[in-house]
């Protein structure tokens, strides 16, 4: 046990890369199930980049619908990531935590939407921020837009 | 309203690929840790070849850091540091270079060299020779590894192991620093380079030659090692610890005997016995040694 104390900072350091990728791989596989279940759940509610809805065929009530979502990395993903910051390539470990923070964020705004009795959201806007002051790095990923509710 | 519909998005997306997260992370690691190692190396051997260019006091002060002084009146200190200094011949030490015979009463079959001059012989080799002059080669062999600086090259790599390794961890880093130059004194333990023990035999071949005017019963302490290893039938335990830190001994003998033809070293002549204070501590072996050390 004396033999392995000067190796301390190695084995902290192991454990803590193992403890991240497990973690960090149950976290991603149940989110993606819940992403995908409730995908299915706001289908009715449209979501379009364009300014104006496609045809202006009702009046509609117009109202800022927003869903914010704050994602860390774990330390797998964050030791990866400097690894590739050195050999370059796609950031892999940054891909699929990213496409959840988006997926989730248009979720958050399709389910504002949706509580406001709005069926399709247009002129829909992403925002990144990183958020200061997170030592392991921890991003906003902010989905807003304009929510149309039919009048009558 | 209906007339519109947003696409499901598929399982795996653009944005997502496949990816073996767990591979191509070692796969990394194993390029790191390749650049990390050539560094490792070019900054062992570097350390290696200045470390020659360290004034032997500096060796010095390192070694009083561990080793403990000689009381020069002592047996048999003082009739081995008299064999060492008439094997050092007219030639002498480099300048500031001297030369501290110790003694370990362990019983292991070797003998060592470290840094700042210093040798040990244990009572384990005085046991398993015969004559002054299997002594005297394994003493010049030593002497020759201080003359070349072997010491002080193998500490300097070490240090830069050391130094190396905490980079990776300030633990780690420590740890082979202490192992280096620890209380322990490990220095003993320092690693010699095959082509440094070829040098440090002929060398030592050189010395005994001149010494004695001829080599007969040089090779005496390593065809006894060899004896044992052979005895022991290989098993780790029981071969000689000289076995495990020197050269093939068949190698070596077969050189110095190639170096003695070429030089024209006579290979027969007549054996100096032990000085009386080694011949008391092969003596007194015979109380107990024979029977409690059957592999060596």
């Amino acid at each position: 046990m004396q033999s392995l104390l000067p190796f301390a900072e190695l084995i902290v350091f192991a454990v803590l890369l193992l403890v991240g990728y497990v973690a960090g791989r149950i976290a991603e596989k149940a989110h993606y199930r819940s992403i995908r279940k409730r995908e299915k759940l706001f289908e009715r509610v449209t979501v379009f980049s364009n300014r104006f809805p496609p045809t202006v065929s009702q009046p509609f009530q117009a109202t800022l619908v927003c869903g914010s979502v704050v994602v860390s990395q774990d330390y797998f993903k964050a030791v990866a990531a400097g690894l590739y910051s050195i050999f370059g390539g796609r950031v892999r470990s940054y891909e699929s935590l990213l496409d959840r923070a988006r997926r989730e964020s248009v979720l958050r705004m399709k389910h504002a939407a949706m509580r406001k009795g709005a069926s399709m959201i247009v002129n829909v806007k992403f925002q990144t921020v990183q958020v200061p002051g997170s030592g392991v790095g921890a991003v906003e990923l902010l989905a807003y837009g304009t929510a149309l509710r039919p009048l009558a | 309203m209906s007339t519109w519909s947003n696409p499901r998005l598929p399982q795996e997306t653009i944005n997502v690929g496949e990816s073996r997260p767990v591979l191509s992370f070692f796969v990394m690691v194993a390029g790191l840790g390749a650049v990390f190692f050539a560094c490792a190396l070019v900054l062992m051997l570097f350390a290696q070849a200045i470390a020659a260019w360290l004034p032997f006091s500096a060796e010095q002060a390192v070694a009083a850091r561990f080793v403990k002084p000689v009381d020069p009146a002592a047996e048999p200190e003082a009739t081995l540091q008299k064999l060492a200094d008439s094997l050092v011949g007219p030639q002498g030490l480099p300048s500031g270079m001297t030369l501290k015979v110790h003694y370990g009463a362990l019983p292991v079959a070797n003998a060592s060299a470290t840094v700042g001059g210093n040798i040990t012989i244990y009572r384990g080799l005085v046991e398993a020779i015969d004559s002054e002059n299997a002594l005297a080669m394994v003493l010049a062999h030593e002497i020759a590894h201080i003359r070349h600086r072997d010491p002080v090259r193998s500490l300097g790599r070490g240090m830069a192991l050391a130094v190396v390794m905490s980079a990776l961890s300030a633990g780690a880093g420590s740890a082979v620093a202490d192992w280096m130059v620890g209380s322990a004194g490990n220095l003993t333990v320092l690693s010699f380079s095959r082509s440094q023990e070829a040098r440090a035999d002929a060398d030592a071949l050189a010395a005994v030659a001149q010494r004695y005017g001829h080599v007969a019963g040089a090779g005496a302490f390593f065809q006894e090692m060899q004896r044992r290893s052979s005895a022991a039938g290989g098993a780790s335990e029981s071969v000689p610890v000289f076995m495990r830190t020197h050269p093939s001994t068949d190698d070596r003998l077969y050189r110095m005997e190639l170096l003695a033809t070429e030089r024209r070293w006579a290979t027969e002549g007549t054996l100096t016995p032990l000085p009386p204070a080694l011949q008391a501590i092969r003596d007194a072996r015979g109380a107990y040694g024979a029977k409690a050390q059957p592999g060596g």
